[in-house]
């Protein structure tokens, strides 16, 4: 009887110690914390690889970039219908895009910038709201009333705001961005984990500033807004943006090394297929006797440069068709934000909206030779000059057709082509054959996990309606 | 007598022999073929002193007039001999469980019961059962033979994991197969699935790689004694949190009694033959008709071309192939074990040694394990007894990719066109060469990539048991189980969209794994009064799990055909460390009244390392009464035992990873596409897009049972069924959560479910001479699960197939398991709608049917004839759907044999969109089955299947004929598993494969291996 009591007096000096013993839910894997630097580079990453280069994790997802990309008939797929490209795009194919957006992009991104402000690290804070105020504009162009003033601040299911709400958030954003960049930076500033622009700060606020143009001229049709007056908020802020094609938002950090790819480089693999460029971009470029063709396309195994029809029945082999060049889709390639080119584009637009043709011209000329230049062309060569004798000169007729048709080579793969043909329907488009619903979209579903664990109003939204800015 | 006792105690008993009267009986006891039973107990019936035979089985007792002895030794079943007018007798024991009087089961915690004691369900099968079965996989082993429990193969790859639930689902997305315990100690029984490399989370890797072993694989069947299924709460109440999901309790063997030590020498080979995928034979590659040339430059995935036999390329016919039968290959399974045991009068061992060698039928792939075994136990003094047991196993696994990932050969074997040859494997210029583009030629993949994955593991035990007195043990146990896996995969820079984007690496993954478990027990147990016996057993439990698993990726081959991290041009590492720890106090009390009603309390509480600081500790328990009815009839009566056992449940459950109530930063990798970090020497930290939550507690499950268990004509004929009904709350759930709110999962205690079922097994002696018998066993099984609720705002939530799309879901009101995804588009009567060119309209997404099945029933018949013996295993499952994402491309393709029959037009029945109108356009065969194979209800089909899953032909030759051999027996057995399969709905070769391997996401197959039928031939032979 001694030892029971013995034996269970050794249980309970046992159970004592048990509550120390269970104390090891510490996670040693994960920190608890991390500095702005830390985020700032998966963020910006993401930003040009997710959003801009349309490569959205591994696997086959569906990416917004890739698909307007087909909406407007620079690339096509070289499969049986229905595809993205002939309209088909269901609510699953965007959940992976917005978790994206909003987890990876956004929320590090407030992290970033509370951070920031908390430390008094002011360079940080700059780079999140602009960073943010590019990414929510990407999001409310796409899909138009969107999660913002209460997403990501502790709500999980936030309500959509409308669009012209967080465009105006967007602007406010931009100008708190370039407030705060005369703030005292702090002790702790952006370097080399800046990969857009290793901390130039100065070169942060023009990205501002040319930002803001971009989002004034996205209202030219918008309900209450009017082209004049957005043009003349664009001018505005464009004299203090981009400069020269130093100054441009290109994400140059891409190389050979495995791991480090462009994105379109993943998205177009040129031994796999299926996406190649489409007959509506390669014929238009062809036509004009465009000098960039041979940069910006390869050819076919015809030895010609060959379009693929969206909608027709595939071709047994995909190498007949042209497909983007390694200037854009090289391992190691550049990956613009917002190009320079896009700045000129803008500018020509502005001026053309409120100054007119011929004031336009010269601005229209010098954003085409940016894109020349860009793609290693001398302007000063036969080619480029009889293109330009070509193409070069506006009339107040075809001055926002030529602008925009410019503006589509030299935004090449970019999401701002498929807005501005929204805004101002050029490049004209024809319907796809094949069609999977009757008329070219003109936004995306919202996904699934918001239509499940959202549900919100604007969701009933049919991918060929038209978002706020798109009035009729 | 009431016993109610452990083994030792038993042993203890019998040498406390006092007084002897009336007159003396002498005696012998030999097992079944002869040999001496030591330490056999004899006791007079209702007397409860005994004496134990001798090391040659002799024994002399005293009996008073009119006595019938009660022979009893553990391995056997008790024998009772009428001695009123004998003075010498000769007691054959027969082995346990040949016969159900006075069962011994093991049951929680170790704790041997006699099964008539029961106030639960449980249910044991024998170790040489799981051996004849001839499974690499104990899991497997089980198939058919045990009610209440549902056993799924994931595919016929060797090493492949295998899924057991007992009596349903209760997590929504946690663990749902039960505890694995070995000797009393918890062993792990995880699957680690294919390495992740770029954290795409383990359901997308199992998706796009296949799945690995569950780690019950590296136990040995040859070890087992019995192996008990204990299914409710009731009987696990003791276990605490870790087998709320039901336990598998395996005891292993203990050295024979006998004093001469046995040895004995099995060994078996066995011929796997594939079960091929049905496909067409008669139509070469192309489209509508028109040959498109694979095999000399031109490209396109699918077999829609012309005729192949009257095909011809320049003037000379087209080769056929079977592209199935060409890639696979006949496997075979080596099987050997040698063991050796004996017994002194103070100790008692065994040693075993096995060796099991499986060549897949896919090329490149097998399965090996080793496993040595070893037990001593030592009565140090006559009140205390030590057990020193060591398991170590080492399993390799070498495997291909399988499933939806482009690294599996399967998407180029089963939807390869009969016309082309798939040789040479490259071009000139080393590019591989194929019939389509973006996939790979299989025989590149195989000499190309691969995974191999080698298992170091130790299983220890030590158990002390100390009985100071007659009516009291205290036992102590310590064990552990402590592996390390080693994982690796590679592939090379040539293969297309593969695992790492066409730039060849390798990624290998250690876990080291090592889970403590220490038990302290105190048992007492006494008579209370003439009519009331009482046990109590009080004790306490530790365990501790820790876990380690560093990946290390290399990317970017630099040399050709090597692989090694170091030689890749990046590289890339993790690092997570794993603890989770527990405590729990338990009792348990059992009060038997006059030998005819039982009642059993268990209460135990517990404290988790996982769940929220201030509710870590929590209570449950379980209260279940027995009525052993037939106490009060006659025993005359053709019910020779009858008993109503009810109990009620009320348990609690951890059923969580650590770490998931904080919401902490992690590494970047996988958060933008292909990037790798450090990217441009930067390190890069993300929020986890996997909300934690500090507020988690435990979750509730609730149990009631009911069971009846009858025996007649003097246990000839027996019946033992079981109602359950229980119902998990507040569970454990990851559940997804919109992505505007910056996450993806949100941790939660939300949800419930409910599983209501009978299990019935009925087993009877058909007939019994003195050379022939017969026995049947049959069992069934229907479970009915419905999910009550789920998170607030929460409709579905998905646990397998492609995220958001077509896939296993849980709907609030269905059954767990729910297969929903694109329905076919119809109007509002239901009919059909078809385009103006004919053809069938996408709908929007829907329910599609369910992977549980409606009931599941198992035969096992067994046959013997002097020294032959013929047993058969049906299995039958009825009902429960299968997404069958195979015909989903192939009919694409144009192979499955369904799309031979082309020729004719088809007029789908339905309505035109446009019009409304009856739809009278045809389409070809080629145009419904591309647009339809896109339409997940199109592929859904049921899983019923009836399997013949074993045949088994032995013979043995006894003693008496080997009168001059060395060998005491020898026997000799053939054998067929999966001979015939009767699957009425499925088009495929095998529906009793999953490709999310033993994971949740049941019911999706996806270019998984065959599975195969074997032919197996086996010797055994004892010396």
């Amino acid at each position: 009887m001694k030892k029971i009591i013995l034996y269970i007096l050794a249980l309970a000096v046992t159970a004592s110690g048990c509550k120390k013993y269970l104390n090891v839910n510490t996670d040693p894997n994960n920190p608890a914390d991390v500095q702005e630097n830390l985020l700032l580079v998966p963020t910006e990453t993401a930003i040009s690889t997710d959003l801009a280069g349309g490569a959205l994790t591994i696997g086959n997802y569906v990416a917004v970039a890739v698909v307007t990309n087909y909406w407007t008939q620079q690339l096509a797929l070289n499969q049986l219908f229905p595809q993205n490209d002939t309209y088909r795009v269901r609510p699953d194919d965007m959940d992976q895009q917005f978790l994206s957006i909003y987890s990876t992009i956004l929320q590090n991104l407030r992290i970033m910038d509370s951070k920031a402000e908390t430390l008094r690290h002011h360079s940080y804070g700059v780079i999140a709201k602009v960073l943010t105020a590019y990414t929510v504009g990407y999001v409310t162009d796409m899909w138009g009333d969107i999660p913002w003033s209460q997403a990501l601040n502790g709500a999980l299911h936030p309500i959509y705001d409308k669009q012209e709400d967080v465009y105006k958030a967007m602007q406010s954003m931009l100008d708190s961005a370039i407030a705060e960049n005369a703030l005292d930076p702090g002790a702790f500033t952006p370097g080399s984990d800046d990969l857009l622009y290793g901390g130039d700060m100065d070169k942060w606020v023009k990205f501002a500033y040319t930002l803001k143009a971009r989002y004034y001229m996205h209202l030219t049709k918008a309900p209450g807004h009017d082209a004049a007056t957005q043009s003349g908020l664009a001018l505005t802020a464009l004299q203090n943006g981009f400069a020269s094609a130093d100054d441009q938002a290109l994400f140059a950090a891409y190389s050979n090394n495995s791991g480090s790819e462009n994105p379109w480089f993943e998205n177009i693999d040129p031994t796999a297929g299926p996406t190649v460029l489409a007959s509506t971009f390669v014929n238009f470029l062809a036509g004009n006797n465009d000098p960039r063709l041979p940069t910006m396309a390869k050819k076919g195994s015809g030895g010609n440069y060959l379009g693929r029809v969206i909608g027709t029945n595939p071709a047994p082999n995909y190498k007949v068709y042209s497909n983007v060049n390694s200037f854009y889709a090289g391992a190691s390639a550049p990956q613009a934000l917002l190009n320079y080119s896009e700045a000129l584009f803008l500018k020509a637009e502005a001026i053309f909206r409120t100054s007119g043709a011929a004031a336009a011209t010269p601005v229209y000329i010098n954003a085409i030779n940016s894109h020349m230049s860009a793609l290693g062309l001398d302007t000063g060569s036969a080619p480029v000059l009889a293109y330009l004798a070509a193409r070069g000169s506006l009339t107040a007729a075809n001055g926002i057709q030529r602008i925009m048709e410019e503006k589509d080579i030299a935004n090449f793969l970019s999401i701002e082509n498929f807005t501005d043909w929204r805004r101002t329907g050029f490049p004209a488009l024809t319907i796809v054959q094949n069609p999977y619903v009757p008329a070219i979209p003109r936004r995306f579903p919202y996904p699934l996990a918001e239509l499940t664990s959202n549900p919100q109003p604007q969701q009933n939204a049919n991918i060929t309606d038209r978002v706020w800015w798109d009035a009729q | 007598m009431r016993k109610q006792f452990t083994l030792l105690l038993l042993l203890l008993l019998c040498a406390v022999w006092a007084g002897a009267q009336g007159r003396e009986v002498n005696g012998k006891v030999t097992d079944s073929v002869g040999n001496a039973v030591s330490a056999a107990t004899i006791r007079i019936k209702g007397f409860k002193k005994g004496v134990s035979a001798t090391s040659d089985g002799s024994f002399k007792i005293n009996v008073p007039p009119n006595s019938v002895l009660i022979v009893s030794a553990v391995g056997f079943d008790p024998e009772e001999i009428d001695v009123s007018n004998r003075s010498t007798v000769d007691v054959h024991l027969r082995a346990a469980g040949s016969r159900m009087l006075n069962e011994v089961v093991v049951t929680a915690l170790g704790i041997r019961r006699e099964k008539r004691d029961l106030t639960y369900s449980a249910q044991e099968v024998k170790g040489e059962t799981l051996v004849a079965a001839k499974q690499d996989n104990i899991v497997n082993a089980l198939a058919g033979k045990v009610s209440g429990v549902q056993v799924t193969n994931s595919t016929g790859m060797p090493g492949s994991s295998s899924r057991i639930v007992i009596r349903g689902a209760t997590s929504l997305v946690g663990e749902n197969q039960p505890l694995f315990i070995v000797d009393g100690i918890p062993i792990d029984n995880s699957e680690a699935g294919a390495i992740d490399a770029f954290g795409q989370g383990q359901d997308n890797v199992s998706l796009n790689q296949g799945s690995t072993s569950n780690r019950g694989i590296d136990i040995d069947p040859n070890i087992i004694e019995t192996m008990t299924v204990l299914k409710g709460a009731a009987a696990t109440a003791l276990y605490g949190s870790a087998a709320a999901r039901g336990a598998i309790i395996i005891t292993t063997r203990t050295g024979s009694r006998a004093a001469k030590p046995q040895l004995s020498i099995s060994s078996s080979l066995s011929l796997n033959k594939p079960i091929y995928l049905p496909t067409q034979d008669k139509y070469a590659q192309g489209f509508n008709g028109q040959y498109i040339d694979g095999n000399n430059g031109q490209f396109i995935s699918s077999s829609w071309g012309p005729l192949i036999d009257t095909l011809k390329v320049n003037g000379a016919p087209v080769a056929k192939h079977n592209p199935q039968k060409e890639f696979f290959r006949t496997g075979h399974t080596y099987d050997n074990n040698i063991n050796v045991s004996g017994a002194t009068d103070k100790s008692r061992y065994v040693f075993s040694y096995s060796y099991l060698k499986t060549d897949g039928i896919m090329p490149h792939t097998d399965f090996t394990r080793h496993s040595v075994f070893g037990k001593f136990s030592n009565q140090i003094t006559s009140k205390l007894t030590a057990t020193f047991q060591l398991n170590y196993v080492n399993s390799v696994n070498n495997r291909i990719e399988e499933g939806n990932g482009l690294s599996s050969p399967l998407w180029t074997v089963f939807a390869a066109p009969i016309s082309w040859n798939p040789f040479p494997t490259t071009n000139p210029d080393g590019t591989q060469r194929l019939y389509r583009t973006g996939r790979n030629n299989p025989y590149f993949i195989l000499d190309n990539t691969g995974f191999v994955s080698t298992v170091n593991r130790f299983l220890p035990v030590t158990t002390l048991v100390y009985t100071p007195l007659p009516w009291l043990s205290v036992t102590e146990r310590l064990g552990a189980d402590i592996y390390a896996e080693e994982d690796s995969y590679h592939e090379s820079n040539q293969i297309v969209n593969g695992f790492f984007f066409n730039n060849g690496g390798v990624s290998n993954r250690t876990q080291n794994f090592r889970q403590y478990n220490n038990d302290f027990i105190v048992e007492a147990h006494k008579n209370l009064t003439d009519d009331l016996f009482g046990s109590l057993t009080v004790g306490m439990n530790i365990f501790s799990q820790t876990s380690r698993i560093y990946t290390q990726t290399g990317l970017g081959q630099t040399i050709g055909n090597f692989y090694n991290v170091a030689t890749m041009s990046v590289q890339n590492a993790t690092d997570n460390l794993s603890r989770y720890r527990k405590v729990g106090y338990y009792a348990q009390a059992n009060l038997e009244y006059k030998k005819m009603l039982i009642l059993g309390l268990t209460g135990r509480y517990d404290g988790s390392s996982v769940l929220s600081m201030s509710k870590n500790y929590y209570p449950y328990g379980s209260a279940a009464l027995g009525f052993i009815f037939s106490e009060l009839m006659s025993p005359n009566t053709p019910l020779s035992f009858g008993k109503i056992k009810v109990s009620y449940s009320a348990v609690g459950n951890d059923n969580l990873l650590p770490y998931s109530l904080t919401t902490p930063f992690t590494p970047a990798t996988g958060t933008a596409n292909n990037i790798n970090y450090p990217f441009n020497g930067q390190a890069a930290f993300v929020l986890t897009n996997i909300l934690g939550n500090p507020t988690l507690t435990n979750e509730k499950l609730r149990e009631f049972e009911i069971g009846l268990e009858l025996k007649f004509l003097k246990n000839r004929l027996s019946f033992d069924g079981a109602y359950f009904d229980r119902k998990t709350s507040d569970l454990l759930t990851p559940t997804p959560i919109n992505p505007s709110s910056g996450f993806y999962k949100y941790n939660l205690n939300a949800g419930s479910m409910r599983d209501r079922g009978f299990e019935l097994l009925v087993s009877g002696t058909a007939i019994r001479t003195k050379d022939f018998s017969w026995e049947i066993d049959a069992n069934f099984t229907r479970i009915r699960n419905k999910v009550l609720k789920l998170a607030e705002g929460v409709d579905k939530l998905q646990f397998g197939g492609f995220g958001g799309g077509g896939g296993v879901y849980a709907f609030p009101g269905l059954p767990y398991g729910v297969l929903y995804g694109s329905r076919y588009l119809r109007d509002a009567s239901g009919n059909q709608e078809v385009d103006d060119n004919g053809l069938p309209l996408v709908g929007p997404n829907g329910i599609l049917g369910n992977n549980s099945p409606d009931f599941q029933a198992g035969l096992v018949n067994n046959f013997t004839w002097k020294g032959f013996s013929l047993g058969f295993v049906f299995d039958w499952k009825q009902g429960g759907d299968i997404y069958n994402l195979d015909d989903h491309y192939n009919w694409f393709y144009g192979t499955p044999k369904a799309t031979g029959d082309r020729d004719k037009p088809i007029v789908v029945k339905g309505v035109y969109q446009s019009t409304g109108k009856p739809n009278t356009t045809p389409i070809t065969a080629q145009a419904w089955f591309q647009q339809v194979s896109s339409i997940d209800e199109a592929v859904i089909e049921g899983s019923t299947f009836i399997k013949l899953r074993s045949v088994t032909i032995g013979y043995t030759l006894n003693k008496s004929v080997l009168k001059n051999a060395p060998f005491h027996s020898v026997s000799i057995n053939l054998s067929g598993n999966n001979l015939w399969i009767y699957k009425p709905h499925f088009s495929g070769s095998d529906p009793e494969v999953s490709l999310q391997g033993s994971g949740n996401g049941q019911g999706v197959i996806n270019f998984l291996t065959p599975t195969s039928r074997s032919y197996i031939l086996g010797l055994r032979a004892t010396f």
